[in-house]
């Protein structure tokens, strides 16, 4: 025990000496490199992105070609289809590439979009404080009271189906996370000298909200943004696999879950192949998420692994 | 003795309250302060008396719910009260400059030093291009006597030691030439070598940009050091206001006398420091007499009765006490 103790005393002295709270954007790649989650993480994402931008140039069939020839229905795997066909003949392999395209691009934009509209929410929240935070808050605290899914699912709904009301239903149902812990950082932050101090030299409300809090605030918000990708494909599955996602025949895995799911006892590789992919896919987002809070984390330096 | 210069900043009857659930808080109470030019002014006085008040008064940042309420602050014949926030916007960093007590907190640790530098230049000067930002900081690097100033504006503030993010601190505040300093205990945070070679580096700079400074401190032996002109200050009242050398040699004030008695001297054993006995008063309950009649030793019937006068006891010694305000008020 006193050992490891000691030890562990030494790793926070040597943490101390090595400044403390702030890393230089070289050594936190560096330590991001040491780090296998965030490896494997980052390796499956841009693996899972280089095959949905190259999807259309692959040699591989057209996702949404039907052959309605009897004996390409329902083809199990074979060296041809190399994930089988499904019931209207199309190549399975083809349209899980293609759902890649569809799935990230839904992700990415949703939370690009939710993390903007949280970001500007919950700084003004938090910097301001006063009647501006409470009016924001109660906000943030309405969205926030419903599960994320829910929402998208009413919004979708609502809106119909479709690439782009897909995203907007998922930002709007996304958003409050991220305001909620954006006025949680702001409001520590505000109070932090330099702020005070780069008032006292003459800096306006905008350039000490986004020149002063806001970098410094960033590091959760990449963590959150990471497991928040994660989440919105999920999201925007589930929509799709209940029929308010992307519309037919834009390939999207959710989708194909749902048309695999009547034929799961004879032709399982019809929903198993796109599962597959989405279970990766999420994976390597979560990962590279929890990889990157250990590295962003100061008080994690050094300290694991 | 001192050069006949004009004031450059004129405080009068500045009133700073806080007005919280509890009551009103009279957090400075009808201050009056002259600051002329290129000269040091010393405040000094215990913690809460008000003196980072003043500062924060002066140059419009006193914290919600605090409010100046009443009195007049003139800079250079220009009322600072009556100024639009914009027009305040740039009289901050430029005109009036401020070091905090702590600059390894009050340096932003995700930007280098260099564009530190460059933000407050670039903000109030209107300098966009980055060889002239570059430049301009790496004089002001070398002008507080940092060593390779060029690749100092490349680091972070904590690849820095306090003394270097001490300086950088200085550096920014007086990259706009401002024409008064305000430094609030811009050594607490250092050790007492680096504290001698910041104050040095101070009274230099002082002199050689003909600015003016404000230091506030609790520290005697720093004022004593660095400033022409003492304020003390005590439950947001300036009770003494002297040149420096006077201060020490003729403290008129009690609380003047106290602190300096307090003040141990190098040289002379002592079991036990003199104290000045009793607690500051609560500054939401101040009785309408002298605020230190509760732990005045000299404290007469009048001093509970009335507020005493400022009244100059010597050429350029100014002192709220009874003691002082005449035959009448003493027996």
């Amino acid at each position: 025990m006193i050992g490891v103790r000691k030890g562990l005393n030494d790793k926070l002295i040597s943490w101390k000496m090595a400044g403390g709270v702030k890393q230089s954007a070289a050594d936190m790649i560096e330590r991001g490199a040491r780090n296998k989650m965030v490896v494997i993480g980052f390796t499956i994402i841009v693996f899972m992105v280089l095959t949905a931008v190259l999807a259309p140039v692959l040699p591989i069939a057209d996702p949404t070609e039907q052959n309605l020839n009897e004996d390409e229905l329902l083809q199990p795997p074979s060296s041809e289809n190399w994930f089988g066909t499904d019931e209207l003949g199309r190549d399975v392999f083809s349209r899980v590439l293609w759902g890649a395209r569809v799935s990230l691009l839904v992700a990415t934009l949703a939370v690009l979009v939710s993390m903007v509209i949280g970001i500007v929410l919950g700084l003004t929240a938090g910097y301001f404080g006063g009647k501006v935070d409470y009016f924001i808050s109660g906000t943030i605290d309405l969205f926030w009271t419903f599960p994320p899914f829910l929402l998208a699912l009413a919004f979708a709904a609502g809106l119909g189906a479709g690439l782009y009301n897909v995203i907007l239903a998922i930002s709007i149902s996304y958003w409050a996370g991220f305001a909620r812990l954006m006025r949680g950082q702001a409001l520590s932050m505000r109070e932090r000298q330099f702020v005070e101090a780069s008032r006292a030299l003459g800096a306006g409300h905008l350039r000490m909200m986004f020149v002063h809090v806001l970098p410094n605030c960033i590091a959760p918000l990449i963590v959150w943004a990471s497991i928040g990708v994660a989440d919105a494909i999920t999201i925007e599955s589930s929509l799709s696999f209940l029929g308010v996602g992307t519309k037919p025949p834009t390939p999207s895995w959710g989708w194909m879950l749902q048309s695999g799911m009547l034929y799961l006892d004879g032709a399982s590789w019809v929903s198993t192949f796109p599962g597959i992919a989405m279970v990766f896919t999420i994976l390597g987002f979560n990962l590279l998420g929890d990889g990157l809070r250990d590295v962003l984390d100061p008080r994690m330096k050094g300290l694991r692994r | 003795m001192m050069p006949v210069t004009k004031p450059l900043l004129e405080i009068k009857g500045l009133t700073t309250q806080f007005f919280i659930q509890e009551g009103t808080v009279t957090a400075l109470d009808k201050v009056d302060l002259t600051i002329y030019e290129n000269e040091s002014v010393g405040i000094v006085g215990e913690t809460g008396c008000g003196k980072s008040m003043t500062a924060f008064s002066i140059l419009r940042l006193v914290p919600h719910p605090g409010k100046i309420t009443a009195g007049s602050i003139k800079f250079k014949g220009t009322e600072l009260t009556a100024l639009t926030a914009d027009q305040m916007r740039g009289v901050r960093g430029q005109r009036i400059s401020m070091i905090f007590q702590d600059a390894a907190t009050a340096l932003d640790p995700v930007f280098t030093v260099g564009y530190q530098l460059g933000e407050v230049i670039s903000l109030h000067q209107n300098i966009y291009d980055k060889a002239a930002l570059d430049k301009k900081s790496e004089d002001m690097l070398k002008l507080v006597k940092i060593a390779a100033p060029a690749s100092v504006l490349k680091q972070y503030p904590h690849e820095l030691s306090g003394g270097m993010k001490q300086r950088v601190m200085i550096a920014i505040a007086l990259s706009c030439s401002p024409s008064l300093l305000i430094a609030d205990e811009p050594t607490t945070a250092l050790d007492v070598t680096i504290q001698a070679q910041i104050l040095n580096l101070l009274k230099d700079l002082v002199r050689t940009t003909g600015s003016s400074m404000m230091l506030i401190t609790h520290n005697l032996g720093v004022v004593a050091e660095v400033c022409d002109r003492i304020c003390v200050m005590y439950a947001g009242r300036i009770v003494e206001d002297a040149e420096t050398f006077e201060l020490f040699a003729n403290p008129k004030h009690p609380y003047t006398s106290g602190l300096l008695s307090a003040f141990p001297k190098l040289g002379e054993r002592k079991e036990e420091l003199t104290v000045i006995r009793g607690t500051v008063p609560d500054l939401m309950r101040l009785a309408p007499g002298c605020a230190f009649v509760d732990r005045c030793d000299k404290a007469m019937a009048v001093c509970r009765k009335e507020r005493p006068n400022r009244v100059e006891v010597a050429p350029g010694h100014y002192v709220s006490c009874h003691l002082w305000t005449g035959g009448e008020t003493s027996d």
